[in-house]
C-alpha cells in the first residue's frame, strides 16, 4: 500500500480542512517536504462539500475500525487517534417527499406529479452540498490571501447577488451602495442623507480616529447621528453585522470591512465559491502538490509516534504497522484527539432542500439573509441553487446556522416562515439535515502536552473564515519564527525560466476575462486589472 | 520546485528588463511599418495599401493620419466595392476599439462610415450599432465617445411619425433613468436626460408640468444621496434655471429643501451656491446670500474665491 510513498518528511499534516490545507501549502511553498493525509475519502473534512449521494452517505457516518499499535522498542509511546467524525453529533436528514413514485397510478398530466427522492438522486452530482457553509468578503481574508498567494486561479467565484434583511414582517434587499439608497422608495430624503452621512463616515475612518466619543455601545451612537429604529436596525444587523451590545469601536470595524468590499467585484460585498466551499480546501492542497507535497487519503491512520525521552511527537503509524517519521513538526486537526468528545460547545447547522427560493427574483441569485434582534444572536441564512453549481435547476440549498447557538432550529424556520408568507411555504421544503458540529475554535486551545505536535481547529459559526486564516498564520509563524514568508506568491508560468531554453516561455497564462456582471464568474487571479475598476459608487463613498 | 526538474524564476529586475527590450522592439516595428505606408501612399495598390495601415492599426489604434490615408483610399474606389469596404471598417474598427475604448479616430472613423452608408440607410445596421454601444457602454459606463456616438444613431433612427415619437423619447428617457440608478455620477446620462427632456417637451408642452415636477423629484433625490456630486447638482441648476424659468420657481417647492439639506450639511459648497443663485433670483435673503458668498471664498472653497466674490 505505501510502495513508493518515503517515510521521513520536514512536516506531516493530519486532516484537510482548512486551517491544515493553509499550512500544507504553505510549508511545501517554503520548500519543506510534506506528507498531507487524511482518513475521509474526501478533501476537507468538516469543511468537505458533497453531491447528494455523497452527503447521504456522510450521514451514515461510517467509523473506521480501530486497531492497537505496540510501540516498537522502550524509546517509543503511541497516542492512538480518536474518531474525527466525533465532531459531528445528532446527525438527522428527514425527508418530506415520497422515495419514488413507481407506485402511484398514471395521471394524465406527466408535469404535476410530485418530485421523489430518486429523481433527486438521479441529479446527485449536479448538488454541491457544504457541511461548513462560508462567504467571503470581497477585501481582506480569505480573498487576499487567495489573490497574494495566487492560488486565487484555481478557483471562480459567484457575487452573493442579493443581500436581504428583514423590515415589518417582510424580507426586503439591504441597500447599503450609493445606488441602492437612490434607487430606495421606502427612505425619505432626509433619511438618505443620514444614512450615507453615517456610511461614509464608517468608510472613511480610520482605528486611530476612535477616541472617547466611541465608548458608547453602537446603538447609542447610531442614535446620536439622528437614524430612526429602522436605519439603526439596517446597520448594526446586514451592515456591521455585530450583535446589539457590540461596542461603538466593533461596529464602526466591521462596517468598514463590509463597505470597503463592495465594488471590488461587484455592488455586493460578498463572493461564494463556484461549487461549494468544499473547493477552497483542495485549492490550496493543489498548491501543496503543485511544490512537492504528497497525499494519501484514505489513509489507514492509527495514531502518534511519540518520543518518551524527551515527550516530542515524531510522526505517525498506520494500522498496518508502518511508521512515517516528521523532522520538524506533526500538524494535526483536534478532531483525531480522543479529548474533543468532551467538547461542549456546539453550532447547530441545518440544511433545506427546496424547490422554491425564499424571495423571487427574475435572475439567479446568491442570496444572504442576516436576522438578528435584542438580545439574541445573529442567524445566517445563504441561499445558493444553480447558479453557482450547488443544485440541479429548480431546486435550492437553504442553510441556516448561528454564531452562537441559543435558538431552536424549528423555530429558526418558523420565524422565516413568517417572514415569507405565501412566497416560500413549508410546502417547499423537500428535505432537511440537521446536525450539530462541536466548535472547537472557540474553545481555549488545549495546547498538548507534547512537543511538535501543532493541534489546528475546525470551523466557527461565524459567516467568515476570518479565524481560519489567523490561526493559519499564526501557526505557521509559531512554527518558523517569522524568518520564513508565509505563502509568498507562487510565480507565474512566463517568469520561469527553464534551465538550458532560452529566455521567453511559451507557456499561455490561462487568466479567464473577467465580468463584474453578477451572473458571471469571477477569476480572483487577475485582481490587479480589477482593483483599478471600482465602481464609483466606493469611490464617493 | 524538485518535481519539474531545474526552474529558476525572472527577479523583478529581470522582469523589468524583459518588458524593455519588449517595448524597444514593438517601438522599432510601428516605425518601419509607419515610413513604409507613407511611402506606399502615391501608389496605385491600394489594397495593399489598406492591409498595410490596418495591420499597423490594430496596434496603435490612435494614429490619425493611418486612418486619414484610409480614408484617402476608400474613397478612391468605385460604389460597390467602396459598400463593402466600409462595412469592413466597421469591423476593423471594432477591433481598434478593442484596445482602447476610448480611441478618438476610432469612434470618429465609424460615424464617418455610418455618414458614407447614408445613402443606403440599413435599419438593421443602425440596430446592429445601438447593441454596439450598449455592449461598451456596459464596459464603461462613462464612455463620452460611446454615448455621443449613441446620440447621433438615435438622432438618425427617430421615427418621423408623431405619435411614434414620443414614445421614443419616453424610451430613451427610461433607457437613462435606469442608467443614472447604476450610477448617480454619470455626467453623460444627466447631460442626455436634459437633451432628451428638452425635445420631448417641445414636442409635447402639454405633459410640461408633470414631467418637470418628477426631474425634480428625481434631481432632489439625487442631491440628497449624494451632496457632493456635481453631475446631479449641475442637472438641477439647469432643470431651475433653464427649463422651469425663475418665475415658476417657487419657495415652498424648491428652495425650502435645499435649505433643509442645507441644515444637516452645512459646509457644502453645491448646496450653498444654488441656494444663494435661488436668493438672488427670487430677491429674497439677501444678506444671508452675501454671507454665505463670503464664506465661500474666504473658507470653504477658497481656490474659486473670485468667482463667489463676482456673484455678491
Amino acid at each position: 500500500m505505501f510502495e513508493g510513498l518515503p517515510r521521513e518528511y520536514d512536516v506531516i499534516v493530519v486532516g484537510t480542512g482548512m486551517v491544515e490545507s493553509i499550512l500544507a501549502a504553505a510549508c511545501a511553498r517554503n520548500g519543506k517536504t510534506v506528507l498531507h493525509i487524511d482518513t475521509n475519502e474526501y478533501y476537507g473534512a468538516e469543511w468537505a462539500s458533497f453531491s447528494l449521494n455523497g452527503l447521504i452517505e456522510w450521514t451514515q457516518m461510517q467509523e473506521n475500525p480501530k486497531i492497537d499499535i505496540n510501540p516498537q522498542d522502550d524509546t517509543e509511546k503511541i497516542l492512538p487517534i480518536g474518531n474525527p467524525l466525533n465532531v459531528f453529533r445528532n446527525v438527522e436528514l428527514k425527508w418530506n417527499i415520497e422515495k419514488t413514485n413507481e407506485q402511484t397510478t398514471t395521471t394524465e398530466n406527466e408535469s404535476i406529479k410530485p418530485i421523489t427522492l430518486d429523481v433527486l438522486e438521479k441529479q446527485s452530482r449536479k448538488f454541491n452540498i457544504d457541511l461548513t457553509p462560508k462567504l467571503y468578503y470581497a477585501s481582506g481574508g480569505l480573498i487576499d490571501l487567495l489573490v497574494q498567494s495566487n492560488v486565487g486561479k484555481y478557483c471562480e467565484f459567484k457575487l452573493v447577488s442579493r443581500l436581504l434583511f428583514e423590515r415589518n414582517g417582510q424580507i426586503d434587499n439591504v441597500p447599503s451602495s450609493r445606488a441602492d439608497i437612490f434607487n430606495s422608495n421606502d427612505i425619505s430624503l432626509i433619511d438618505k442623507r443620514l444614512l450615507m452621512k453615517v456610511i461614509m463616515n464608517c468608510s472613511s475612518m480610520a482605528i486611530e480616529d476612535l477616541n472617547e466619543e466611541h465608548d458608547i455601545p453602537f446603538i447609542e451612537y447610531l442614535k446620536k447621528q439622528k437614524l430612526n429604529d429602522t436605519l439603526c436596525h439596517l446597520i448594526i444587523n446586514s451592515i456591521s453585522m455585530v450583535d446589539y451590545n457590540a461596542s461603538t469601536k466593533e461596529g464602526i470595524i466591521k462596517a468598514k470591512r463590509y463597505l470597503d468590499s463592495i465594488g471590488r467585484y461587484g455592488n455586493s460585498p460578498f463572493l461564494y465559491p463556484l461549487y461549494g466551499n468544499g473547493e477552497m480546501c483542495q485549492c490550496f492542497c493543489r498548491l501543496c502538490a503543485v511544490f512537492g507535497g504528497f497525499y494519501f487519503l484514505r489513509f489507514p491512520l492509527a495514531g502518534f509516534t511519540i518520543d518518551s525521552l524527551n515527550n516530542q511527537c515524531t510522526g505517525i503509524v498506520s494500522t498496518t504497522g508502518e511508521r512515517f517519521r516528521a523532522r520538524d513538526m506533526v500538524i494535526c486537526n483536534n478532531s483525531f484527539l480522543e479529548s474533543v468528545s468532551s467538547n461542549k460547545n456546539v453550532i447547530h447547522r441545518t440544511v433545506l432542500f427546496t424547490n422554491k427560493s425564499i424571495k423571487s427574483s427574475e435572475k439567479e441569485e446568491v442570496t444572504y439573509l442576516r436576522l438578528s434582534a435584542q438580545n439574541k444572536t445573529g442567524i445566517h441564512i445563504i441561499e445558493v441553487g444553480f447558479g453557482p453549481g450547488c443544485a440541479p435547476d429548480g431546486f435550492f440549498l437553504l442553510y441556516i446556522f448561528q454564531e452562537s447557538s441559543s435558538e431552536n432550529t424549528d423555530e429558526i424556520i418558523e420565524q422565516l416562515l413568517r417572514l415569507t408568507g405565501d412566497n416560500f411555504t413549508r410546502d417547499n421544503i423537500l428535505g432537511q439535515l440537521t446536525f450539530d458540529q462541536v466548535d472547537t475554535m472557540s474553545t481555549s486551545s488545549s495546547s498538548s502536552t507534547l512537543s511538535k505536535l501543532i493541534v489546528t481547529h475546525g470551523p466557527d459559526g461565524s459567516i467568515d473564515h476570518d479565524s481560519a486564516v489567523e490561526a493559519a498564520r499564526n501557526l505557521f509563524y509559531e512554527i518558523y519564527s517569522n524568518r520564513e514568508e508565509f505563502l509568498a506568491r507562487a510565480p507565474d508560468p512566463e517568469d520561469i525560466i527553464i534551465e538550458g531554453t532560452d529566455n521567453t516561455d511559451e507557456t499561455n497564462n490561462t487568466d479567464e476575462t473577467n465580468n463584474t456582471d453578477e451572473t458571471s464568474t469571477i477569476n480572483t487571479a487577475t485582481d490587479d486589472t480589477l482593483a483599478t475598476k471600482t465602481n464609483t459608487d466606493t469611490e464617493a463613498l | 520546485m524538485p518535481v519539474h526538474g531545474q526552474v529558476k524564476i525572472r527577479t523583478s529586475a529581470e522582469q523589468k528588463a524583459a518588458r524593455e527590450r519588449e517595448r524597444a522592439e514593438k517601438l522599432q516595428l510601428y516605425l518601419t511599418e509607419y515610413e513604409s505606408i507613407l511611402n506606399n501612399r502615391q501608389l496605385t495598390d491600394l489594397f495593399a495599401l489598406l492591409k498595410q495601415t490596418e495591420n499597423t492599426l490594430i496596434n496603435h489604434p490612435d494614429c490619425f493620419t493611418l486612418w486619414n490615408i484610409r480614408r484617402e483610399v476608400i474613397l478612391k474606389l468605385d460604389n460597390d466595392k467602396q459598400k463593402e469596404y466600409l462595412q469592413k471598417e466597421l469591423q476593423i474598427t471594432q477591433l481598434c476599439l478593442k484596445s482602447n475604448v476610448k480611441s478618438y479616430s476610432c469612434w470618429n472613423q465609424r460615424q464617418w462610415c455610418l455618414k458614407q452608408l447614408k445613402e443606403n440607410f440599413d435599419l438593421n445596421l443602425y440596430q446592429n450599432e445601438l447593441q454596439l454601444c450598449q455592449k461598451f457602454l456596459e464596459i464603461d459606463e462613462r464612455n463620452f465617445h460611446c454615448w455621443a456616438y449613441r446620440y447621433y444613431l438615435l438622432e438618425h433612427l427617430c421615427p418621423s411619425s408623431s405619435s411614434d415619437i414620443e414614445t421614443f423619447y419616453d424610451n430613451e428617457l427610461t433607457f437613462l433613468r435606469s442608467t443614472i440608478g447604476n450610477n448617480l455620477s454619470n455626467y453623460s446620462a444627466w447631460h442626455y436626460r436634459s437633451k432628451y427632456l428638452d425635445k420631448l417637451l417641445d414636442h409635447n408642452p402639454i405633459r410640461r408640468s408633470n414631467l418637470l415636477l418628477k426631474e425634480w423629484e428625481l434631481v432632489l433625490n439625487a442631491v440628497y444621496t449624494d451632496c457632493s456630486d456635481q453631475a446631479a447638482w449641475f442637472y438641477l441648476r439647469w432643470l431651475l434655471f433653464k427649463q422651469l424659468g425663475v418665475e415658476s420657481i417657487t419657495e415652498t417647492e424648491h428652495i425650502k429643501p435645499l435649505e433643509e439639506l442645507d441644515e444637516i450639511e452645512s459646509e457644502n459648497k453645491w448646496c450653498m451656491l444654488a441656494l444663494c443663485q435661488l436668493w438672488k433670483e427670487k430677491k429674497i435673503n439677501d444678506d444671508k446670500r452675501r454671507n454665505y458668498l463670503e464664506r465661500l471664498a474666504n473658507h470653504i472653497d477658497t481656490d474659486r474665491a473670485a468667482f463667489y466674490r463676482d456673484q455678491i
